[in-house]
């Protein structure tokens, strides 16, 4: 996985990625290890990040860091990039991309609770842990923030609409960190990915017939992609390769309108 | 990752300035590249400098028989990065001091010779399943301003709005199409008070700095790399966290 160009190489640098142990969350975590990056697997479960973080370990010869986080829980944050801090002295990268959508539930049928408990982890989540980062960053002059939000915070929908509201939240908040933390040296972006062949999405193409079709129709390129593509996108706004990008929107997406 | 060996790129505009610098980045990504500019002896002279792998191949953007004559004589373009643009001028002049004489280059240069890059460049691409088309925008072209930009403003935007629908056209064919919506750069030369005018643009932008060539072209090879296939029909700012939308 070397890179031709060495302005997207991460040797020394360290990484989080929320979320890491499944989905694309655990593909970025690859990817940045196999460019040189020390990396840092996160997920509620701790047995489950021991063991990402071993294999992706194994697979790429990277430093990897198993420290278990529930991003929705604003008090455990500070102590656990304390404890990231302890284990490797820096943090170079921060990617926020935990985030979930427990259930379809319609704005009609919406209750408060379940509103409050998206919000929690997708938006005050990424919220508190790029506070507690950026101070990190600051000290050794900078890095970049990355927000995973999703093509749903630009189209909504009745029964995602408190998943589309939180990342529409985090795609403004980007901008408003972007603008704050730029003389500090810190970049924050959002990459907004389409729909990829994930765990949750094999399950839906296994169970749901048509579903593949209706997925991929709803992208420019009319299929799913391989969960391997977004680590390009990763690495581009993670390195130097993005230096004068900050406070922008990517979309990984087969070409979906924003 | 992000290796464009035995990849053709071609780069208009490429004589100087950024588009020397997008032909730069993308040589050390090992592509081999061609070397367009207005002017054949500015292209010689880009392509000497830019050394290996780089081919002089001069042509006005504008004037379609000479794009189709000049990609015919080429074997295969993967990668068509098209920069070359007509900038505002030195001295903003405002729509309604414009005459309607003063319209035309802006269109020809920034749209029209988009249009005509790519027409003589998709086919083979479609036919071969894959290709790039990376167009070099501004964020005067989806934002309104009052420094007198308006024609070139209007062009780049037309740019904008071209690239969104070829990406939808061509998205099944394996080929995709961003725009870069680049900000303030680096003047190459100048006189002194070009030079503080670029300082102080450079206070107004979040990142303190202007834009490097380097910069646009790390994002052209990153946009051009197989790393970068599922996205398409996308404006990726690069201008250092100025708002523009």
């Amino acid at each position: 996985m070397e890179s031709k160009t060495s302005m997207f190489d991460l040797t020394g640098k360290v990484a989080i990625v929320t979320g890491s142990t499944k989905g694309i969350g655990r593909y970025m975590a690859k990817g940045l290890a196999a460019a040189g990056a020390s990396v840092v697997v996160s997920s509620r479960k701790q047995d489950l990040c021991d063991s990402v973080a071993a294999e992706i370990a194994a697979e790429t010869g990277a430093n990897t860091f198993a420290k278990a986080c529930h991003v929705g829980d604003w008090e455990a944050i500070p102590g656990f990039v304390g404890a990231v801090v302890e284990r490797f002295g820096r943090i170079d990268v921060l990617v926020n991309n935990a985030g979930i959508n427990p259930a379809r539930v319609s704005v009609s049928e919406m209750s408060l609770d379940f509103w409050r408990k998206v919000f929690a982890v997708n938006l005050e989540g990424p919220l508190r842990m790029s506070q507690c980062v950026a101070e990190v960053m600051k000290s050794h002059g900078g890095g970049s923030i990355i927000n995973i939000a999703t093509m749903a915070g630009y189209s909504g929908g009745s029964t995602i609409c408190a998943y589309g509201a939180s990342k529409a939240g985090l795609i403004n908040l980007t901008k408003s960190m972007a603008q704050e933390w730029a003389p500090d040296r810190i970049r924050v972006n959002v990459l907004s990915p389409g729909p990829f062949m994930t765990e949750m999405m094999e399950g839906g193409a296994r169970t749901s017939p048509g579903f593949y079709e209706l997925v991929a129709g709803g992208t420019f390129q009319k299929r799913i992609a391989d969960p391997n593509e977004i680590i390009g996108p990763v690495l581009y706004l993670a390195s130097d390769a993005s230096s004068f990008v900050t406070g922008d929107d990517l979309s990984v997406s087969g070409g979906m309108h924003k | 990752m992000f290796d464009l060996s035995g990849k053709t790129a071609l780069v208009t505009g490429a004589g100087r300035g950024v588009g020397a610098g997008i032909a730069r980045v993308l040589l050390d990504a090992g592509a081999s590249v061609l070397v367009n500019d207005l002017l054949p002896e500015r292209a010689k002279a880009s392509a000497a400098a830019l050394g290996r792998g780089a081919t002089a191949l001069a042509f006005d953007v504008a004037n379609a028989d000479s794009v189709n004559a000049a990609v015919a004589s080429c074997a295969t373009i993967d990668i068509l990065v098209n920069n070359a643009g007509i900038p505002p001028s030195m001295r903003p002049v405002k729509f309604r001091d414009m005459d309607v004489t003063e319209w035309g280059p802006y269109i020809d240069v920034n749209l029209y010779g988009v249009l005509n890059c790519v027409k003589a460049t998709v086919d083979q691409m479609c036919e071969r399943g894959w290709g790039r088309v990376i167009t070099i925008s501004s964020g005067s072209g989806t934002v309104g301003q009052s420094i007198g930009v308006s024609l070139y403003a209007a062009g780049k935007g037309a740019a904008i709005s071209f690239m969104r629908h070829l990406a939808l056209e061509t998205a099944r064919n394996g080929v995709t199409a961003n725009t870069l919506a680049i900000g303030m750069m680096e003047r190459e030369g100048g006189d002194e008070s070009s030079r503080s005018v670029t300082a102080k643009m450079a206070a107004s932008i979040p990142v303190g700095r202007v834009g490097r060539p380097g910069d646009i072209g790390h994002a052209c090879v990153f946009l051009a790399s197989d790393e970068a296939s599922w996205i398409t029909g996308q404006t990726i700012a690069v201008n250092g966290g100025s708002v523009t939308t």
